[in-house]
């Protein structure tokens, strides 16, 4: 073969190689490019450590952890494939051009180490996840570890502003609101209860007046924790879980005004002394897993009551309401606030009236409402509230519980 | 495969192709032109061939605009592209008993491309550009 002939064959070969390159080329065309296939940008939340392309992440008995943008990708190819044998949920694939945010969601219980690699042809990058199991409820890194004092079933709420209430009474103030409740290693079933002011702008011994109202913009997270002497429980300041829960058992108010004279009123007459009940009716109920309110108001002589039943599902209710004193021609007039009995004795600041069965323990406001005339004369005036019963047919019921201490913890890396 | 750039690249290539044989013909005028150009089969194919070749990269290289400017192996092989078709350019309206020299000369980008895939291959790296 002489060089002619050698010439000939190269010259025919070698405009080839350009599209050998490529075919051949396990990227492609993209060989032709410069920029990376892929940028990567790992942003972890402030509670997990991320070095040397690791991170350290968490994972939680109560559900799946999930790590918003944890690894942001901008693809620049065409594709990126994600070759992982982690459980977290990762696509397999990315389209480019591009840019993404690779959520990883740890399913509960995971523990160990697992890999994920991105790759486009000979361009790969990889990421080691190592995952601990801790006991804390997934996606915050805050709680608060609450520990109360009482005994008995204890019907607490949680107001936006962190102010815990235990049967409509205030009894102390978180550092912030939330809506799950963990004692135990055990969720509590929390239910959002819509509240609202009875009348706005109208204070009662200083305070509004908070009632359930439907559809209302402020909301209190209801639970029921079980206290024997101290009891912890954790509030993480998350959103509720969805329960699928049979609504608590509704409770009467109108009959539970009746037996316990509730609103009963009395005013002189020049021809006797009229006793009057309250004409009720029933104006809304709201269904939960915790506490079904049916709310009743209605009007007697002198004044209009609203009263809101509490039924909860441990075999205990409460009632609540509040009168207001319409303005009157009677001279005088008295409201029998609960019961006609005196009450057998005391619990803390409640009156204990034991019944068939079922003691109730009533608290009325700390001071006693507006006339219109000082005592003896007038008729009582505005607004008077909040009236509380707490219906205990469990016999363990210790009164309000007490906020022994509240500290905050904070989740930080664990390596 | 890039189906437009090759598309394209061809079509210039027949383009040229066909200038090659109308320039052969007013050189030879009324004489044999396989006598004249004893290499005009290879000539006229690497014209086709090699255009092809140099626009398909060409266009690739310039669709990586503008991180693959600032890669000097990047602009080398633009300028190589751009030198061999010029040559051929010269090759197809020029015909010259030189031609296979010259088409020799033209591969040159080829065999510089084809020299950066072997060496991104063996270093494992996902671009030519290795400088």
């Amino acid at each position: 073969m002489d060089k002619r002939q050698i010439k000939r064959f190269l010259v025919s070969f070698f405009p080839f190689l350009v599209f050998l390159i490529s075919v051949a080329s396990p990227s492609g065309d993209y060989v032709f490019r410069s920029v990376q296939p892929a940028s990567l940008q790992p942003s972890p939340p402030p509670y997990v450590a991320f070095r040397n392309g690791t991170f350290y992440l968490y994972s939680s008995p109560f559900g799946t952890w999930r790590y918003p943008g944890l690894i942001s990708v901008s693809v620049n190819g065409p594709l990126i494939y994600i070759n992982s044998d982690c459980p977290f949920g990762l696509p397999t694939y990315l389209r480019g051009p591009g840019g993404y945010e690779l959520d990883v969601f740890v399913p509960p219980g995971y523990q160990g180490t697992c890999r994920a690699e991105l790759l486009y042809g000979s361009w790969s990058a990889e990421y080691v996840f190592k995952v601990r199991e801790v006991d804390w409820y997934p996606g915050v890194d805050v709680r608060a570890a609450v520990v109360l004092n009482g005994s008995g079933w204890q019907f607490l709420q949680l107001a936006p502003d962190g102010a815990l209430y235990a049967w409509g009474v205030e009894i102390g103030q978180l550092p912030f609101s939330g809506c799950v409740v963990e004692r135990g290693g055990v969720l509590a079933i929390t239910q959002q209860m819509p509240y609202t002011e009875l009348a706005p702008g109208v204070l009662v011994n200083g305070s509004p007046m908070w009632v359930p109202y439907p559809q209302s913009g402020t909301s209190l997270a209801s639970f029921l924790l079980d206290l024997r002497g101290n009891g912890t429980f954790y509030l993480y300041p998350a959103p509720c879980l969805k329960v699928e829960a049979p609504p608590a058992p509704a409770v009467d108010p109108i009959a539970e005004a009746s037996a316990n004279d509730i609103g009963l009123m009395g005013a002189p007459t020049p021809a006797a002394y009229v006793l009057a009940r309250p004409k009720l009716a029933v104006a809304y109920r709201i269904e939960g897993p915790v506490a079904t309110v049916v709310a009743a108001n209605g009007s007697s002589i002198a004044d209009r009551i609203y009263i809101y039943g509490f039924g909860l599902p441990v075999d205990m209710h409460m009632l609540l309401y509040y009168i207001y004193f319409t303005p009157t021609a009677y001279l005088t007039s008295d409201l029998v606030l609960f019961g006609s009995k005196p009450p057998a004795g005391r619990l803390g600041p409640f009156w204990a009236f034991p019944g068939n069965g079922t003691t109730y323990y009533y608290l009325g406001p700390m001071e006693p409402y507006l006339r219109n005339a000082p005592l003896p004369f007038g008729a009582p005036r505005g607004w008077a509230g909040p009236f509380i019963v707490v219906a205990d047919g469990t016999g363990r019921w210790g009164g309000l519980p007490q906020v022994v201490s509240v500290a905050v913890e904070r989740l930080g890396p664990w390596s | 495969m890039e189906l437009t750039p090759l598309l394209a690249g061809l079509v210039w290539g027949l383009a040229l192709s066909v200038a090659r044989q109308w320039a052969e013909q007013k050189a030879a005028g009324r004489a044999d032109r396989s006598e004249l150009f004893p290499d005009r089969d290879v000539v006229i194919a690497f014209i086709v061939l090699g255009t092809t070749a140099n626009v398909y990269s060409a266009l690739l290289i310039a669709s990586g605009a503008p991180q693959v400017y600032a890669r000097p192996s990047a602009l080398v092989a633009l300028a190589l592209v751009t030198a061999s078709q010029l040559l051929i350019f010269l090759m197809a309206l020029r015909p010259s008993r030189l031609d296979l020299d010259l088409a020799l000369a033209a591969s040159a980008p080829y065999v510089y491309l084809a020299a950066l895939w072997i060496a991104a291959q063996a270093l494992g790296a996902y671009t030519l550009w290795l400088f």
